[in-house]
């Protein structure tokens, strides 16, 4: 895990994908993209419909481990807005058992906004310390954390590349990977970050149990 | 066949050329009648393609006109092959004068042609393989076959054996329902094992008729002795003497990569005083560019073209009478085949050379040569079935029709290499298709293959038969991008490759040295540049291994001083001084080499391990040894094989390498090793797409989030499905990858008393070659992500003085 200062608080970042804020007990994830494998049935690819139990799995697992009264999920926990209903029994037990235990903040996405999680509260952003919780940033210069873009970052080593999901993290902006085990990303390098993101910026590239740092002109794009 | 007027026709129009039948062609005449399925072989370019449609021609000659039945089908396994041979018949019939309608369908073929032909069929239809699956699983394909009656197989030893035979199998299986009485007539280059070929595509023996021509082939080596590079796949020392033998000729230069091709080209070209025309062919290039080369070919326009595996096939280009092959032949087969291209006017005599790119290669010619005097051909690898093959073959049933499973099962027995295949896995398949085949039986609401109330299978919605349509075939290519300049298309190029360039970047694509401008949605933007040489030259080795015969060979050819003679002396000097510097790979026993070598900041400990035993052998021993260093702890950073010796980096030095070949869970190694291996998540990659869990990646598609990872899906489905038939499949899959096992068993035991270890300081003469071979196989993804991730910010911290 890695500390970083963000608006003089203390944030750690996990090689799982969540961002844990030690001072306030709270844990925040982005981009579950629950039940991507039903989503994807319905057009022919009947993919292992395993995908929402192992992420809350995950998910469980990884909290448990920290000390966290309040969980705030920044938006696309569910691929669809119809994912909801898919969820089987055991992933639901799941996903009850956070959300009866944790208080829990849901920040909706562009992928389930119609969806309401029962124990949540549901937010379009949510704000604590002057800090902005959301699943899109805004482009103004706010003190912002989310997710919606899986960012992902590409090393090249001696002819081999490399490449992982990633934390980027600003002065101002921290945006999250994805932590569905479903979920694809984006590269770093596109332009897309450039309209919220300030030039400098550090990649902490994450695989399960380690996480490294690096700074822009280490990475390679992905073409 | 007894009608002599008919014969006349053709014996006239023989008269009429000046021409008269081969044997070959007489036998065919005479037995296509009492004969349901024939087999003729010949040496490459005797007209063999037209051999085969001589009984059908003839058929065809006595049907009333204006018939609108399909009454030959021809099966290529190449597109260009298909429009040939239409060119070749078209010819033909013009001069005899019958009125007979042809036409071609391949996936370059327009919807509107497509659906024509189904309404109105041709006589004669030219396809290929995937295309003919593809009409199997039209609604009216039961319509469009049930009168055919002539089959030819063109090229067939192209295809056995591999995923595209099992699918032309099983589809040539499931015609024999629809039509009872047509006959096969399958045409082959020289192969080995006649009545199994046979049996795979007919599923019983079939009348052979062995064309005894016997061409006269002059086969030498062309190499500027001197000057043999120790490594690389570049013909450019020997360029000038390449140059001198086009002229007065009509030539074709086989080389093994796309990357050979253009830089030859491109090299060609800078000497090319004489202004001969020199033209370039290979897969990635616009269909239109390749279509434009093949006629000029035709019409004796050209004096060479570059070619790759693209014109390994029968196209029927009669003048050339010189094959130039550039670089290792890999195989004695293919090698004769490709040689076979030249003259195809039988009385001449071929001539061909053979152009070594390294030391090593030098010493491949050599015996490829002798092989060819003493006809030693290869023995083909028999495989059975695959289950993806089978599922997408299954799709495509269900598409065209409503099936009972226990009558589909039957029938794809009748395909030999599935004749084996069990009530179990079939179902298997069935249900895989029909709701994903996972034990959490949640997409029911999703089901692809319906069952219907009757017990029959089908597939109903337009979407599904869509997707089937737009995914057959079983060659997984990489990933490709399109090229283009100013808008005008150029090609495509392997992702891979452009993933390495930079903005800027110049390379060779289609003859010229293009910049990299952007890539934005799987195109390749490039604009001219005044670069004289191209900044990223990529010159991988063929991918094709070489076939052991050789490797054989060669190592004979090592170990006998009595046969150097023969040799020029640079090579001799090039295996003196290895066994000065360290010594000879012994022809019973296994040489290993060590040395350290410094790779920026990281010390490596290469180590060599020459088997001589193929590359598959190689490979697998590479796996086997990188898992049983974990032990020892020592990781194993990465191998390349080629098909002399293997070559690892380790991170420390190995403290015995001799308990390395201590064998006894070989087998455990082996199977730990597989699962976790990117061989393995390669060929879930490919099985996915195959059997239809997964969409092909399309060049022009936007990659949106609903595009989905192979890797990640695997790593799901192994943690809750381990007995999943698709890990199954990927199980079957790369265990033929790495077929031979036992081979490296029974090899490790006879050597195992005979290992000589030579700890040097520096490379060895022979070490060369390999150590800087490109084609890397890559360990276990994760630890070598996380060592050279931790590598990487070690020295990063240390250069900002932090560590």
């Amino acid at each position: 895990m890695k500390k970083i200062l963000f608006k003089k608080n203390h944030f750690i970042l996990m090689p799982s994908g969540i961002l844990y804020w030690p001072d306030e007990f709270s844990l925040i994830i982005a981009d579950l993209h629950l039940e991507k494998s039903s989503y994807f049935a319905k057009y022919g690819s009947l993919l292992p419909p395993y995908d929402s139990f192992e992420t809350l799995t995950k998910l469980k697992e990884n909290l448990l481990k920290l000390k966290v009264d309040k969980i705030i999920l920044l938006g696309d926990i569910f691929h669809d807005n119809g994912a909801y209903e898919r969820l089987e029994r055991k992933s639901k037990l799941i996903l009850d058992f956070i959300t009866n235990n944790f208080y829990t903040i849901f920040v909706f996405g562009n992928h389930d906004k119609n969806i309401n999680i029962p124990n949540t509260k549901k937010y379009s952003y949510y704000k604590i310390k002057d800090i902005i919780f959301s699943h899109q940033p805004s482009k103004l210069g706010l003190y912002e954390i989310f997710g919606h873009y899986h960012p992902k970052a590409y090393l090249k080593f001696r002819n081999k590349k490399i490449s992982k999901n990633c934390f980027i993290v600003t002065k101002k902006k921290i945006c999250l990977p994805a932590f569905g085990v479903y979920t694809g990303g984006i590269d770093v390098q596109n332009k897309v970050f450039d309209e919220f993101l300030e030039s400098k910026r550090d990649y902490y590239l994450i695989d399960e149990k380690n996480i490294f740092k690096f700074g822009s002109n280490q990475l390679q794009s992905k073409f | 066949m007894k009608n002599n007027k008919n014969s006349n026709i053709i014996s006239s129009w023989l008269i009429k050329k000046g021409w008269s039948l081969y044997n070959h062609q007489k036998e065919i005449l005479k037995n296509v009648s009492i004969e349901d399925n024939i087999l003729l072989t010949s040496p490459t370019g005797t007209g063999k393609t037209l051999s085969g449609f001589l009984p059908s021609l003839l058929d065809l000659s006595q049907l009333k006109k204006s018939n609108k039945i399909l009454h030959t089908l021809y099966i290529s396994p190449l597109k260009s092959l298909t429009y040939d041979i239409e060119r070749n018949i078209i010819e033909t019939l013009n001069e005899i004068d019958i009125n007979i309608r042809i036409d071609t369908r391949t996936g370059d073929t327009s919807h509107l042609r497509k659906k024509n032909q189904l309404l109105n069929p041709p006589n004669i239809l030219m396809t290929t393989i995937e295309s003919f699956a593809i009409l199997m699983s039209e609604k009216s394909s039961y319509e469009f076959f049930k009168n055919i009656k002539f089959v030819i197989i063109d090229e067939i030893h192209t295809f056995l054996n591999k995923k595209r035979g099992e699918l032309l199998s099983l589809n040539l299986a499931r015609l024999n329902n629809i039509s009872k009485s047509h006959k096969k007539i399958m045409l082959s280059a020289t192969i080995k094992d006649y009545e199994d070929a046979c049996r795979y595509f007919c599923n019983k023996k079939a009348f052979l008729i062995n064309a005894k021509v016997k061409k006269q082939i002059s086969v030498k080596i062309l190499s500027d002795i001197h000057n043999i590079p120790w490594t690389g796949y570049t013909p450019q020392y020997a360029i000038k003497l390449i140059y001198e033998k086009l002229e007065g000729n009509t030539c074709i230069i086989f080389v093994n990569t796309r990357a050979q091709a253009e830089l030859l080209f491109q090299n060609l070209w800078k000497i090319n005083e004489k202004k001969l025309k020199i033209a370039l062919h290979h897969g990635s290039l616009e269909k239109r560019i390749r279509l434009q080369v093949e006629n000029k070919m035709a019409n004796g326009e050209l004096d060479c073209v570059i070619a790759t595996s693209s014109l390994d096939l029968g196209i029927d280009w009669s003048s050339v009478n010189l094959i130039i092959q550039i670089g290792a032949p890999k195989g004695v087969t293919r090698l004769v085949q490709r040689i076979g291209r030249s003259n195809h006017f039988l009385d001449g005599q071929s001539t061909a050379y053979l152009v070594p790119t390294n030391k090593f290669e030098f010493l491949e010619c050599t015996v490829a040569i002798q092989a060819i005097k003493e006809n030693d051909l290869e023995e083909i690898i028999h495989r059975k079935g695959s289950i993806d093959v089978l599922a997408q073959h299954i799709t495509g049933v269900a598409c065209s029709t409503e099936f009972c499973s226990d009558s589909l099962y039957s029938n794809i027995l009748k395909s030999w290499p599935f004749r084996n295949i069990s009530k179990k896995t079939f179902n298997e398949v069935l249900n895989f298709l029909s709701t994903g085949g996972y034990s959490l039986s949640n997409y029911d609401q999703f089901r692809k293959l319906e069952k219907k109330s009757n017990g029959r299978y089908e597939i109903k919605k337009k979407k599904f038969i869509k997707q089937y349509k737009m995914n057959v075939g079983t060659i997984v290519e990489s990933e490709m991008l399109e090229v283009k300049l100013n808008n005008k298309k150029l090609g495509q190029i392997e992702e891979w490759f452009i993933k390495r360039l930079e903005k800027g970047d110049t390379f060779l694509f289609g003859g010229e040295i293009l910049a990299l401008e952007s890539i934005k949605m799987n195109i390749v933007k490039v604009s001219r540049t005044k670069a004289h040489r191209p900044k990223i030259p990529s010159y991988a080795g063929g991918k094709m291994p070489l076939s052991t015969k050789l490797a054989f060979r060669v190592i004979e050819l090592i170990n006998n001083k009595d046969k150097w003679k023969k040799l020029p002396s640079t090579i001799i000097t090039w295996l003196e001084s290895q066994k000065n510097n360290s010594i000879l790979p012994p022809q019973n026993g296994m040489l290993i080499e060590s040395f350290p070598r410094n790779i920026g900041s990281m010390n490596e400990v290469y180590y060599l391990f020459y088997t001589f035993e193929g590359s598959n052998v190689n490979q697998t021993l590479g796996f086997v040894i990188s898992k049983k260093l974990e032990f020892q702890g020592i990781k194993a950073l990465g191998f390349v094989c080629t098909d002399y010796a293997l070559a690892m980096w380790v991170n420390k030095k190995i403290k015995n390498v001799n308990e390395l070949f201590e064998f006894n869970n070989f087998k455990k190694y082996l199977i730990n090793w597989l699962e976790e291996s990117s061989l393995f998540r390669r060929n879930f990659k490919k099985v996915s797409v195959i059997s239809g869990l997964l969409d092909r990646g399309f060049p022009n598609k936007k990659k949106n989030h609903l595009s989905i990872n192979s890797d990640l899906i695997f790593k799901v489905l192994k943690k809750y499905e381990r007995n999943h038939i698709l890990i199954r499949a990927t199980e079957e899959e790369s265990k033929r990858d790495l077929i031979e096992i036992d081979r490296l068993e029974k090899y490790v035991l006879r050597i195992n008393k005979n290992i000589l270890i030579k700890n040097l300081k520096k490379p060895s003469p022979l070490s060369i070659p390999l150590i800087l071979q490109i084609n890397t196989e890559v360990l276990n993804k994760d630890i070598v992500d996380e060592y050279y991730l931790n590598e990487i910010e070690k020295k990063l911290l240390l250069e900002a003085g932090l560590k």
